[in-house]
């Protein structure tokens, strides 16, 4: 079974951020919750596992999209995948202010970065000096508009792999842009180059479709 | 010259709607100006012809409540009979009570629009990024020539992406135009640059007549607030059209 190694540095970043957001943000507590529970791990897990079977020497620099507070995903990607850094985008701020809390340690290392800027219509953050973007993760297509508009707009250059995760869960009003099949979560990012594509049914029935192509 | 404005298309509202917020206008405002409403249907001499390049993307599914129409009276120069340089929009569905003079003396460094002082502030930073709950009601929008500009061509240059993703014209305003994390906590604002472009209305200028006036403290709905001066009656959320003025018929004189 798939794990995030629970050690002293992780636990005191995500023991902090509990303790600050109940404090500090008690209106984002519930949602926090949401972002920590046992369908969120497994779907993440998930991600890693075929990922390192497939690309075992890991990225030099991923781009995260819709990271949310990226808990998990960041230990997953950094410690479990071996990618070298990371840059969530996620546009909302608090969102930013509590993943940077998170991943206190990633970013002091300088192997994590969240920007809240919106890149379906804005330029990249430039982290050029962490060399060619080689990865692009979306674990959420379903919330946005689709990933073909964001490869135009900054990917054609780099050709990197990409990772995309959605579901046909379509009960949720910011699910706006379920699939209902992997087959058509690879036509609506358009990818040619399949490596993995699967389904997993979450431990709160959600059924997640991931694939793995350029 | 001051232009009032109104935008009238479909079936929801009638000319005689127009006519009656023209009235409204006339009873309210004091100041010159020159009333225009834009539509897809003219037929009186203030009514201006809609543009509809932007009708491709509107898909009724699942943009019910998107009234990009309204964004067309952005880019002035689309509409060559609007001289002036000072705007004021107003929904139809909206209720005066007393003089809207004041509106153009405002402080016109930025456009101004309602910020629905009876949303839960909290509630709508939690669902930022659900793309639901914003505060930001564009039921009165005041602002002078060429200020929204950035609005129009924003809207054009990423039509598909906009149309999709958000349900309300409000929303999206929230998302782009206003910094609804800054009026709330003042944090950073470096990577959105544009998110500051609306100020807002103070209280005491519209209340909501579905929804109530200040949260948490004067929330009570159905009730007449005539010391304010604009009752709003939009009810996107439920998709509830009552006529306005029926509603008017029963408030006490």
């Amino acid at each position: 079974m798939a794990f995030i190694k629970y050690h002293p540095e992780l636990a005191e970043n995500w023991s902090g951020t509990i303790a600050n957001v109940s404090q500090m943000k008690p209106w984002i507590a519930e949602r926090v919750g949401h972002s920590m529970n046992k369908s969120q791990l497994e779907g993440k897990l998930w991600l890693g596992e075929e990922l390192h079977k497939l690309h075992p020497k890991g990225f030099n620099n991923a781009v995260v999209i819709g990271g949310w507070y990226c808990q998990f995903l960041a230990e997953i990607l950094i410690n479990n995948s071996d990618v070298k850094f990371v840059c969530n985008y996620d546009i909302c701020e608090d969102a930013k202010n509590i993943s940077y809390k998170f991943n206190q340690r990633f970013k002091a290392s300088g192997e994590y970065r969240m920007s809240s800027k919106n890149i379906f219509t804005m330029p990249l953050q430039d982290y050029t000096d962490k060399g060619e973007i080689d990865l692009v993760v979306n674990t959420s297509c379903e919330h946005m508009f689709n990933m073909t508009k964001i490869r135009d707009m900054h990917f054609t250059e780099y050709d990197p792999l990409y990772v995309l995760q959605s579901t046909d869960e379509d009960k949720y009003d910011d699910h706006i842009n379920c699939v209902n099949s992997v087959e058509e979560l690879i036509e609506q990012a358009q990818l040619i180059d399949i490596e993995f594509k699967g389904e997993m049914t979450l431990a709160n029935g959600m059924r997640r479709f991931m694939v793995i192509g350029r | 010259m001051k232009n009032i404005l109104c935008v009238r298309w479909g079936d929801k509202y009638s000319a005689a709607d127009v006519e009656k917020l023209r009235l409204q206008i006339k009873e309210h405002c004091s100041l010159e100006y020159r009333f225009f409403c834009l539509t897809d249907r003219p037929s009186t001499k203030y009514d201006i012809k809609l543009p509809t390049k932007w009708d491709k993307y509107y898909d009724p599914t699942r943009n019910s409540f998107w009234a990009y129409r309204k964004c067309y009276m952005f880019n002035e120069e689309l509409f060559p009979r609007l001289d002036g340089d000072d705007f004021l929009y107003l929904d139809l569905d909206v209720k005066i009570h007393s003089s809207i003079n004041t509106l153009f003396e405002l402080d016109d460094a930025n456009p101004t629009i309602v910020r629905g002082w009876w949303n839960d502030l909290d509630h709508c930073i939690k669902n930022y990024s659900k793309l639901i709950s914003t505060p930001i009601n564009s039921s009165i929008i005041q602002w002078t020539r060429g200020q929204l500009l950035p609005i129009y061509k924003h809207i054009d240059k990423h039509s598909d992406y906009v149309f999709f993703t958000f349900a309300s014209l409000d929303n999206y305003f929230n998302h782009f135009w206003y910094d609804i994390h800054n009026e709330a906590k003042g944090t950073d604002k470096s990577s959105n640059t544009n998110k500051d472009l609306f100020r807002v209305f103070d209280p005491g200028v519209a209340y909501s007549w579905y929804k109530g006036n200040i949260f948490p403290d004067d929330m009570e709905i159905y009730k007449v607030r005539d010391d304010h001066m604009i009752c709003l009656f939009n009810n996107s959320a439920d998709n509830n059209h009552e006529d306005m003025y029926e509603i008017i018929k029963s408030w006490p004189l």
